[in-house]
């Protein structure tokens, strides 16, 4: 029996400029969270993200439209401009207790700059809230665009 | 005021609906839906799903989305469809980074994925036009796996080399079991109806 999925739980469109996009009380219903962005900064940075409110334990490889790649041991990921920015971040087995979180994140910044990572969590509690900053305490603009959506598997 | 019947009324030109939708837009169609999932309890040998060939009516492409965490070693990973496990049948290409540059890989194998090392491991692979009758089918893999570290990140193809409408798909890794608490999911895309 198919089951409907891909099931939108929350959008944020921003009102004002914003240094921080939140996602919190995050029904651990679902297996893996897909969060879609159209969004654009006060001044081009890397995205910044935390879960649970923790910004440690990240670690990720990336590649990017330069033909080069890199790893960090941070949470200051993709790339963000002053321009439109599209983006889709992608966790798996979010609610899950027993393993580390893995997500990968696409970015693409104002059609100059395009990046697909893949990244890791270490920790194993299950992810109740998602938040989106960009380094160096710029912010998201006015008409900024945010949607969280969740997959049955 | 009183009732009156709309066909006495003088009103000639009215249509009549029998449902309480009527004027209100259908809603769009949907078109990810979730077919069936498959969490290990213990650690197996493989995952198949089969009589897929159900869906051939009501989607066009599949999806499959996997985790795994507690892989113990490196090797690759087998897409087979409807039991075909000859690797002269498939075609893959890779491109790849650990994070020092891009690699390439090319392969005359059903491979989806490879997993570097232990540690843990996610794909989303994109099953295009799944049940036609008329083309090879084409995958799609964008994976990541990891130990400690950042881990390597991959952009898989795969070709399977046959026209048939898939009907099963078994995925393995070729030197290890998948661990318990390994999650595949398998989802239809594109309603048709």
């Amino acid at each position: 029996m198919a089951t409907e999925t891909y099931i939108p739980l929350a959008t944020v469109t921003l009102t004002a400029n914003d240094t921080q996009v939140l996602f919190s009380s995050i029904p651990n219903t679902y297996k893996d969270l897909i969060i879609v962005f159209d969004a654009s900064a006060t001044s081009g940075e890397n995205m910044t993200p935390t879960i649970n409110g923790s910004s440690a334990d990240f670690s990720w490889v990336q590649v990017n439209y330069s033909n080069s790649s890199n790893v960090g041991t941070n949470n200051s990921i993709g790339s963000i401009g002053t321009g439109r920015n599209l983006g889709v971040l992608q966790f798996f087995d979010y609610s899950a207790t027993d393993k580390q979180k893995m997500f990968t994140v696409k970015t693409s910044a104002n059609a100059s700059d395009v990046r697909i990572l893949g990244c890791r969590w270490a920790q194993t509690a299950a992810i109740s809230s998602i938040g989106l900053s960009i380094r160096l305490g710029y912010s998201w603009t006015t008409g900024s665009k945010f949607s969280l959506y969740g997959t049955h598997g | 005021m009183g009732v009156v019947k709309l066909s006495t009324a003088g009103i000639l030109n009215f249509q009549k609906y029998s449902s309480m939708r009527a004027g209100i837009p259908l809603p769009p169609p949907k078109g990810y839906d979730l077919l069936e999932s498959q969490v290990l309890s213990s650690s197996a040998a493989s995952v198949t799903f089969s009589g897929l060939s159900q869906y051939a009516e009501d989607y066009k492409h599949l999806q499959i989305r996997y985790v795994g965490s507690g892989f113990t070693t490196y090797g690759s990973y087998v897409m087979a469809f409807n039991g075909d496990t000859t690797y002269a049948n498939y075609a893959a290409r890779n491109i790849y980074s650990a994070g020092a540059g891009l690699a390439v890989g090319i392969e005359v194998a059903p491979h989806i994925d490879y997993q570097w090392n232990g540690g843990l491991a996610s794909g989303v692979i994109d099953i295009l036009d799944a049940f036609e009758t008329s083309k090879n089918k084409v995958s799609k893999n964008l994976l990541h796996n990891t130990v400690t570290g950042a881990g390597t990140l991959m952009l898989f193809s795969h070709m399977w080399m046959n026209t048939a409408a898939i009907n099963s798909i078994t995925f393995y890794n070729i030197r290890q079991n998948l661990p318990a608490t390994f999650r595949m999911s398998i989802y239809g895309l594109g309603r048709k109806k």
